[in-house]
């Protein structure tokens, strides 16, 4: 089973490219918040998705420090907005087809 | 796909290592499954593209494929890393941004979200204060992000726990019936407070179910196993098993079998919105601590008479 939590020396040994020196930068730019428990910092399984990208980020194209917290805010903005956009299309697809078919006449103006 | 890291690439064998650099980014900036969320193919090129160049930038590991000592598939990255966006469009992210919904699926909550923000409800912003010229900066509170170990019972049947927070005080959790491991919570405005008449931010709490020695989770199923004594398998018993809702009587047919499985209905997990779940109890027989010599004398002359077997079949495969 993979844990729900992990400690910042299990986070280490789990995202291969990740140093301390990297981690102690993502910290600083707030790029990542880590979650509390007890006065202890736990990852989890999204933080570790987010090192990913963010490792992604600093070998593939030499961000820096502003350019990588920008660019994570943009991408943040895009899967929110993604995220609303499927809410109201399902909630839209919940509805009657007439419904549908105004709302379609409606976006077609 | 080609699995040629040159045609990957999209360049020459002749290629400089500034060249191949150039290209690599060039497709990664393209596909990057986690800024291109939409494109379902992305990831394939990007992986492709990865190993590709992960090949290529190596000056003796592409002197080695040129020279056929290794394939293209030779020093592969781990493929099996995971993508932000698995986890970036989902409601409880707590990195979201933009507006965030309480509950999934809500709608009466997402039209209320979404005319809030119309409204300019959400955010930095900044006001011109009523009657004056000056300008105040509003802004809201910063998010507070908590991890929770929930025991096994208070996730099955919801509960309410507590957190300490760091500079005293607590923070009441209120657990859902129900909720899966690894969710998180989000408690709104209780974050960080604003500043200059901002709202508060909020707290998002992630949560770890802790395992329970006697019950395991199935989706919204319990699932035990329950020790039953031998002359209780052969005549048939009623005992008292347990449950998350607490013990209950359950018959134990006459002649049960180990790794028979009876099933109560609706005694597993009861999630708001979803069936109830069932309790699976899988019996297992247990034998006495000693065979005496009565048993055994027992066995000898009631085997002899009534031999069986259990491996005929096909029920067990050596």
């Amino acid at each position: 089973m993979t844990p729900v939590f992990y400690s910042e020396q299990e986070v280490l040994a789990t995202v291969g490219r990740l140093d301390q020196a990297r981690l102690t930068r993502f910290l600083r730019t707030e790029v990542i918040t880590p979650a509390e428990a007890h006065g202890q910092t736990v990852y989890r399984q999204v933080d570790i998705a987010r090192m990913e990208l963010l490792c992604d980020l600093c070998d593939d194209f030499e961000l820096n420090d502003e350019a990588l917290a920008l660019v994570m805010q943009l991408i943040d903005q895009l899967h929110g907005t993604r995220g609303d956009l499927v809410a109201l299309m399902r909630a839209l697809g919940e509805e009657p087809e007439e419904v549908k078919i105004r709302v379609q006449g409606r976006l077609g103006r | 796909m080609s699995d040629n890291p040159y045609e990957v690439l999209g360049v020459d064998k002749t290629a400089s290592a500034d060249e191949i650099k150039k290209a690599y980014r060039r497709i990664a900036k393209q596909s990057h499954p986690d800024l291109h969320p939409g494109d379902g193919a992305a990831e394939a090129r990007f992986k492709a593209a990865g190993a590709a160049f992960e090949l290529l930038k190596d000056p003796e590991k592409r002197a080695r494929f040129d020279r056929g000592e290794i394939d293209a598939s030779g020093q592969e990255r781990p493929q099996d890393r995971t993508f932000y966006r698995d986890f970036a469009e989902q409601q409880d992210n707590p990195y979201r941004r933009g507006p965030r919904y309480e509950g999934f699926g809500d709608a009466e909550d997402i039209f209320a979200e979404f005319l809030r923000r119309q409204a300019g409800g959400h955010g930095q912003e900044q006001g011109r204060e009523q009657g004056r010229g000056s300008y105040s900066f509003r802004s809201r509170g910063a998010d507070a992000q908590y991890a929770l170990e929930v025991p096994f019972l208070d996730a099955a049947n919801g509960g309410s726990l507590r957190i300490t927070l760091p500079g005293g005080g607590n923070l009441e959790v209120k657990i859902p019936k129900g909720v899966a491991d690894g969710t998180t919570l989000r408690l709104r405005g209780k974050g960080g407070p604003g500043h200059g008449g901002g709202a508060p931010g909020d707290a998002y709490v992630t949560l770890s179910i802790t395992p329970h020695p006697v019950f395991r989770r199935e989706g919204d199923d319990i699932a035990i196993s329950l020790p039953i004594t031998l002359y209780e398998a052969v005549l048939g018993a009623k005992v008292e098993a347990p449950t998350i809702a607490g013990p209950v009587k359950v018959t134990i047919p006459r002649g049960a079998s180990s790794g028979q499985t009876l099933r109560l209905r609706g005694r597993g997990v009861k999630a708001a919105g979803r069936p109830a779940g069932d309790q699976r109890i899988e019996l297992q027989i247990v034998m006495p601590k000693e065979v005496d010599d009565e048993l055994a004398a027992f066995m000898e002359r009631w085997g002899k008479t009534h031999a069986y077997d259990p491996r005929k079949g096909g029920r067990t495969r050596a």
